[in-house]
């Protein structure tokens, strides 16, 4: 083209070719988008058949399975399993064990032994795939298959955050107290807030764990992290015995561990406590106020009133809420103050608004 | 003279656009992994957990109406039956003219509520709060008319919980949306907002609790928007929340903690895209404290909103899109290429003033120098063309990409003439519509240029009917 290669964009610069480069370029991108379009659709396909198949398959597979569970039928019905539906039957039971226990479950886990479903489950708790791993690790928790667990307590140091997790999961599912060690160290190794998501983790072990901490973490309150956890799950299993370590811990002094003494004292519900916690309703922090809130209606009952009224004027709101749903948890007796809380004109608007919300709630309760 | 200047402009629409594709091939890469890392986590920790712990947030859903009365009423039933432990829903509706409120009453059976509304961020006067006895977590205000922003700062103003999620009134949430977008707070103390992605729903059977069955829509030009969304939200906005750049968060749906837009002085009023505008005025409040701004965004699709089919709508869209992006970036112009502002001020607003608000302006010298350079042989005609050809190539393959990264999530389009329709779409949107909407984003930028406000009527067909 007369011109072209004087100004503008010419052919070439510096020796190098920029027409049979861009050639080139606009070829290559030709086939990567014939490539992606060839693959989206193959993709598609393949997802398609794979959604149906499953479909059918899990149609097919609930109905045999209520029939080997509950009439009896063999589990030779299951033998002619496609060798290809082996991991989608694996996930099948995977699913139906979380829901099922007792019998039913020790009858589908020996199903699963005598179709070779874990043979290569070893291989599967080391696969490059973290979908894979995790699955994998949740699989010997769900089946009991007990023989892997040191190969699950590797997984702990995972880069995944999520096969950490299922193999988390997994060591306490087995109640076993050697595996209890790691386990707490990588929840104190999360984030404060994941450590409370992962209380029902650490539940797995069972009522059997508060000791086992009680012996290792030595005199309170250090270490902190520890005895937070040990108090939120004192909450989580109501475990009595554990009543005086909790006064011990309302006494320590540190925000957070008062904080979690009082909320295990609510949860425990022993009358006792009440002397205990009532004091910490005029606290200047509003976060053991409105802990207190919670704790003062189960602990006092009736003679928590005065009490939760004056907290109803808290000028927190967390403090407020936590002190109507005390005075709605009352009864009647409650229930009668919410309304006269309601109506006065005098009272606290904050309150007022609180507590005609909570009549809302309780009118429409069935 | 004039010579150099043409070549100057070629040789920087030929820098801006590898510059351009560059980024956007290492965003859809890290989307990709984005992607198949968190359906890896979902695997293995189900949003369902939540009802198995008693550590959760509870989330206030705000949701703005105005003129919404063909779809409001399927719009908050599919937000009643979100699947969340605790939730209060607070229906905003900002002065319509349509009769919203009362097909609201009639549909929910509320009274008049006295209830005290803490005016932590100063809005219009509110008319009247509604509450039903059968649904003690509903509220709806009726307020003046004030825009969208002054009605998501009234329904701050009345949640009652430490998470807010701000939505618009025409969208349709997936069931297991707040348990999905909440999932971020549950994992970072200190995030600030989240996101999820933002699907149309122009062609789906939507029924009272929601989405029910996927379909694409008969209209062409829902059909290139269905392809712009992947495209925006799959690689885009995706890939830039895995570098830790996510600089948007769509007003169809975000979860933020309440006490962040409370901080930045709630949702700037007389601002046309509210929704970039208060993530930008969040980086610059949460910088200028001396603390960190993370933001995250889930890539599940778990929103579905209404497109406009009409070409007349479609336009004013963009032309309101274009304007709330110029006048936003105007406003914070001080954060770009500030080091105090972190990422935001050195990736993030330089790359939207370059790579979005530029675009049109870019493209659009791009075509004229095209055929000017052609028409004077100023340029080697073979380059020209094979360069035209590899933008299409490149434009083509991006959203090709971005219709094969829906097949990894858990709802997608099914079908292989689905399939077939969107990657015809990808190749179609090149001729033709991709011009009408750099022509609608130009007349944006005017129009912005000339100081001109206002959304614009938005008529909306109702997502119950389509």
């Amino acid at each position: 083209m007369p011109g072209g290669a004087d100004i503008g964009l010419p052919a070439r610069l510096a020796g190098l070719p920029l027409l049979e480069l861009l050639g080139w370029l606009a070829l290559a991108l030709f086939l990567v988008l014939g490539f992606l379009l060839a693959m989206a659709l193959a993709v598609q396909v393949r997802s398609d058949r794979i959604r149906a198949r499953r479909l059918a398959c899990h149609a097919r597979w609930e109905g045999e399975m209520a029939a080997y569970l509950y009439l009896g039928r063999d589990a030779d019905t299951f033998q002619q399993l496609d060798a290809r539906d082996r991991a989608l039957f694996r996930h099948f039971l995977q699913r139906a064990l979380l829901s099922i226990g007792g019998e039913d479950a020790n009858r589908i886990r020996e199903l699963a032994s005598r179709l070779d479903l874990h043979d290569d489950l070893a291989r599967r708790l080391a696969a490059l795939g973290a979908a894979s791993r995790a699955r994998a690790a949740l699989e010997v928790g769900l089946f009991q298959r007990w023989e892997h667990l040191d190969r699950v307590e590797a997984l702990l140091k995972d880069p995944a955050p999520s096969v950490a997790f299922a193999a988390a999961r997994t060591l306490a599912r087995s109640g076993d107290l050697s595996h209890a060690a790691p386990v707490l160290a990588w929840v104190l190794g999360q984030e404060k807030v994941q450590q409370e998501r992962l209380l029902r983790v650490l539940m797995g072990f069972g009522p059997g764990l508060l000791p086992w901490m009680e012996a290792r973490l030595g005199a309170p309150p250090q270490p902190r992290e520890g005895w937070r956890l040990y108090g939120l799950l004192v909450a989580t299993f109501r475990d009595l015995a554990s009543g005086p370590r909790m006064r011990e811990l309302l006494a320590s002094g540190d925000l957070e561990l008062t904080a979690t003494a009082l909320k295990a004292l609510r949860a425990l519900g022993d009358p006792s406590a009440y002397g205990a916690v009532a004091p910490f309703a005029t606290h200047p922090e509003w976060v053991l106020r409105a802990q207190t809130a919670l704790g003062l209606g189960t602990l006092g009952g009736l003679q928590a009133l005065p009490a939760l009224q004056q907290l109803m004027e808290d000028r927190v709101f967390e403090v407020r809420r936590n002190a109507a749903q005390s005075i709605a948890e009352l009864g009647s007796a409650g229930e009668e103050v919410l309304r006269w809380i309601a109506l006065g004109q005098e009272a606290d608007p904050f309150a007022r608004d609180l507590a005609r919300e909570r009549v809302q709630w309780l009118e429409a309760a069935p | 003279m004039s010579a150099s200047l043409l070549a100057l402009a070629q040789w920087g629409i030929l820098i801006y656009f590898f510059a351009l594709n560059g980024i956007q091939l290492s965003l859809i890469l890290q989307a990709a992994l984005a992607i198949r890392r968190h359906q890896d986590s979902l695997e293995a920790d189900e949003p369902e957990a939540i009802f198995e712990s008693n550590f959760y947030t509870p989330i206030t859903l705000i949701c703005p109406v105005y003129n919404e009365a063909a779809g409001v009423v399927a719009s908050v039933n599919s937000l009643l039956a979100l699947r969340y432990p605790e939730l209060q829903v607070v229906v905003v509706n900002d002065g319509s003219k349509d009769g919203t409120v009362a097909a609201l009453i009639e549909a929910f059976r509320l009274q008049p509520s006295e209830r005290v509304i803490r005016r932590l961020l100063p809005t219009h006067p509110v008319r009247g709060v509604y509450e039903s006895p059968l649904l003690p977590h509903l509220v709806v205000v009726d307020k003046a008319n004030g825009g969208k922003s002054d009605a998501l700062n009234c329904g701050i103003n009345v949640a009652r919980y430490p998470l807010v999620c701000c939505m618009d009134g025409d969208s349709i949430l997936e069931p297991d949306a707040l348990l999905r977008v909440v999932r971020p707070f549950l994992d970072r103390a200190d995030l600030v907002a989240s996101g999820g992605i933002i699907r149309p729903a122009n062609g789906c059977k939507v029924t009272p609790l929601g989405i029910e069955d996927i379909g694409l829509p008969a209209s062409w030009l829902a059909r290139f928007q269905i392809v712009e969304y992947l495209r925006a939200f799959l690689f885009g906005r995706v890939g830039m929340a895995a570098r830790e750049s996510l600089f948007i968060l769509s007003g169809a749906f975000a979860l933020f903690r309440k006490e962040a837009p409370a901080l930045a002085g709630g949702f700037e009023t007389g601002t046309i895209g509210e929704d970039f505008e208060m993530v930008v005025r969040l980086q610059r409040a949460y910088r200028e404290r001396k603390r960190p701004c993370p933001m995250a965004l889930v890539p599940d699709p778990i929103c579905w909103t209404e497109v406009p089919e009409d070409r007349k709508m479609l336009g004013r869209q963009r032309n309101r899109w274009q304007r709330g992006l110029c006048q936003t970036l105007w406003k914070h112009r001080r954060m770009a290429f500030h080091p105090g502002y972190g990422r935001a001020g050195l990736v993030s607003i330089p790359y939207f003033i370059l790579f979005e608000a530029m675009a049109p302006w870019v493209e659009a010298v791009g075509y004229g120098l095209f055929v000017w350079s052609l028409w004077t042989h100023s340029v080697n005609g073979a380059f020209a063309i094979l360069f035209l050809l590899v933008a299409f190539l490149f434009g083509t393959m991006n959203s090709v990409a971005a219709v094969f990264l829906q097949i990894l999530m858990p709802r997608r389009y099914r079908g292989l003439r689905a399939m077939g329709i969107l990657l015809l779409a990808s190749l179609l949107e090149n001729f033709g519509y991709r011009q009408l909407t750099v022509w609608w984003r130009l007349k944006g930028t005017l129009d912005w240029l000339r100081g001109r406000q206002g959304w614009g009527d938005m008529a909306r067909k109702g997502l119950a009917s389509s």
